[in-house]
């Protein structure tokens, strides 16, 4: 075997390490920290205070841009986890198929396709649908999440179902489990953790996103995102960034709790 | 459905053939095989790698169905009937158990999925764990036990349920050599003590002849014999399977006479050679002398007048209990493995070089058709 490269002992690694954890970390920190800002400006510091979140949480714009944003994220994180965890299953517990190989790629293809893509897309079709039907509910946006979600949810569950062995399938349907039970019984509890990983990871994409829904959402349907974006444009307050310091925590609070199930329900 | 049950036959596998594939590609797994297994027994599927064994073993258990013929279990074919309505149960190569849950929750999975009520559930399980002396571990996750305990769980779930037929994939496989030797008697133990039918496939012909109460030895998706282990061992029905089953020699040669007492074979290389044997040979058929290196004696040439066959030791090697001694054939036609017990009274010594005697011990060659 070939010794591996030792990276970490290259002139200037530290160096290189570091800088990119500041770039990364530094806007953070600093929009962290003037969501505590007194004063009116995101840049100017002028004491410490908890002002901004108070106003976010009385701004009757942000607490429904808020609702609306955790409703469509949580039913659009059910319904492309549900539609991951069957895909996933077909993908891997059944016989090869025709066209398996296409499908393989057409469910993690829309990982590589630029969002303003599908975002304009989804526009066409949408204002289409609208002018059919009559019908401009939050259908169009549950729909749009929902299929961008799905590749996101779909690899974690994919990548449990394949450390799983087979052979535990089989031995259920050996000690008597039907079919239905082999997979209430035993592949469902292991697979678990992808599923939640999977709707945590959908769950979030959801949340966060603004290029889709920007394009698909008509007046009056905004996310929180989609909110904030409008309200820079207008005058930047630090209400701002308390409403991001919010939804950062939301996110890693998510993502631990993955890291927390992965870590109680390893296999082996 | 025809009962065609015969007292004393647990399965029946009946022109049984598996194939895989379609048009120009189809391999066959499992060729035309026909075979009764006994109530009681314990049965091996012995053969190399891809022998088709293993086929075999999962269309008893239902996780492949056969191309063509029928399998009977208690005169009833089950040949189509899926794995979990068959009371038959395997223990799988990786054991396959179940990491989610518990040693008693894996022992009990199989009565659970049979909806029998708690308490025989529980019942069972703790004479299982008593079974397999596990008492103390049933609250234990299963990757919390080692490689026998987990092995003694597997067995300890798919015996719980009392199947008709417990099927063991290779299953010592993966255990240490002493562990290994140890199990062999724990299951040979189990089986006499449940009395249900066992079904072993293994590649090892030595775990094979030392568990099995009948051997059927398997060479690309064919039973080349079926047979007590002794049989099989002292009587190989072919060639392949006296080369398979435990080591021999084989010495090719033309048969000049036979009669009731013996056969006089004309070996290439060495000449006719004289050996005591039932088998009968026509002049000029070509034959092999088959006999096991435990039945060829050896002495220096020196301290014996000279035997059927001379040679010269080409390598000694001591195996502990026995040496084995690899002798070229004058004229070097042929070599010949020979083993001699190490007891004190068979002490000559013999080394790389001496010139020795060969003799075959009365009645210990076999004649096969080459």
């Amino acid at each position: 075997m070939a010794k591996a490269f030792p990276v970490t002992h290259q002139r200037g690694f530290g160096t290189v390490a570091i800088t990119t954890f500041i770039f990364l970390y530094a806007p953070l920190a600093v929009a962290l920290v003037f969501a505590f800002n007194a004063g009116t400006s995101p840049a100017k510091w002028g004491g410490f205070s908890l002002r901004w979140f108070q106003s976010a949480a009385n701004n009757q714009q942000v607490i429904s841009a808020s609702i609306l944003s955790l409703k469509l994220a949580a039913i659009s994180a059910i319904l492309s986890t549900t539609l991951a965890t069957l895909a996933a299953l077909a993908m891997s517990r059944t016989p090869r198929f025709r066209g398996w190989t296409l499908a393989y790629s057409a469910i993690s293809f829309p990982l590589m396709v630029p969002e303003i893509v599908t975002a304009v897309a989804l526009l066409v079709v949408t204002a289409t649908f609208r002018g059919w039907t009559g019908y401009s509910g939050l259908g169009y946006l549950v729909l749009a999440h929902t299929a961008f979600c799905v590749p996101f949810a779909y690899l974690p569950i994919r990548a449990r179902l394949q450390t799983m062995d087979i052979s535990l399938e089989r031995a259920a349907g050996d000690l008597y489990a039907s079919p239905w039970n082999a997979f209430r019984f035993v592949t469902m509890p292991l697979l678990f953790p992808g599923i939640l990983a999977g709707f945590i990871l959908a769950f979030v994409t959801s949340l966060d996103d603004v290029v889709i829904t920007e394009f698909v959402k008509t007046a009056g349907q905004d996310t929180l995102p989609t909110y904030m974006l409008g309200q820079v444009r207008r005058t930047i307050t630090p209400e701002v960034n308390a409403i991001a310091a919010v939804f950062l925590l939301i996110s890693v609070a998510l993502v631990m709790c993955i890291y927390v199930v992965n870590q109680r329900t390893k296999i082996n | 459905m025809k009962d065609e049950s015969t007292p004393g036959v647990a399965i029946r596998l009946n022109q049984v053939t598996k194939t895989y594939g379609s048009g120009n590609a189809v391999v066959t797994a499992v060729k035309s095989t026909t075979l009764d297994i006994f109530n009681n027994e314990f049965f091996t599927l012995l053969g190399p790698s891809g022998c088709g064994k293993t086929t075999l073993l999962r269309l008893i258990g239902g996780f492949e169905y056969p191309t063509a013929g029928t399998i009977l279990l208690g005169g009833e074919d089950i040949a189509s009937v899926p794995p979990f309505q068959r009371p038959i149960n395997t223990v799988f190569q990786n054991y396959a158990l179940f990491p989610h849950m518990t040693v008693a929750q894996n022992i009990g999975f199989g009565l659970r999925m049979l909806k029998r009520p708690r308490h025989e559930i529980a019942a069972r399980v703790d004479e299982m764990l008593k079974l397999v002396r596990l008492e103390n571990l049933s609250d234990r996750r299963t990757s919390q036990i080692s490689g026998g305990q987990q092995q003694r769980v597997a067995l300890a779930r798919a015996l719980a349920s009392e199947p008709k037929v417990l099927l063991l994939d290779e299953s010592l496989s993966a255990l240490d050599y002493k562990l290994r030797k140890e199990m062999q008697m724990e299951l040979k133990s189990l089986q006499a003590a449940t009395g249900i039918t066992f079904i072993f496939v293994t590649h090892d012909q030595e775990e094979a002849l030392t568990m099995s109460d009948r051997v059927a030895v398997l060479s690309s998706g064919e039973i080349m014999q079926v047979g007590t282990p002794h049989e099989v061992y002292i009587k190989p029905a072919n060639h392949f399977v006296a080369n398979f089953v435990g080591e021999t020699n084989f010495l090719q040669g033309r048969g000049l006479n036979s009669d009731d007492r013996g056969a006089v074979i004309d070996v290439r290389g060495v000449g006719a050679v004289a050996i005591a044997t039932k088998d009968r040979v026509a002049p000029g058929q070509l034959v092999n002398i088959v006999v096991r290196p435990e039945h060829l004696r050896i002495l220096p040439l020196a301290q014996e007048p000279a035997g059927q066959l001379t040679g010269s030791v080409k390598a000694v090697s001591f195996c502990g209990a026995e040496t084995q001694y690899t002798i070229e054939l004058s004229r070097g036609a042929a070599v010949v493995t020979v083993r001699r017990y190490n007891t004190p009274e068979e002490n000559l010594p013999i080394a790389i070089g001496d010139e020795v005697s060969v003799n075959f011990t009365p009645n210990s060659a076999q004649i096969l058709p080459a």
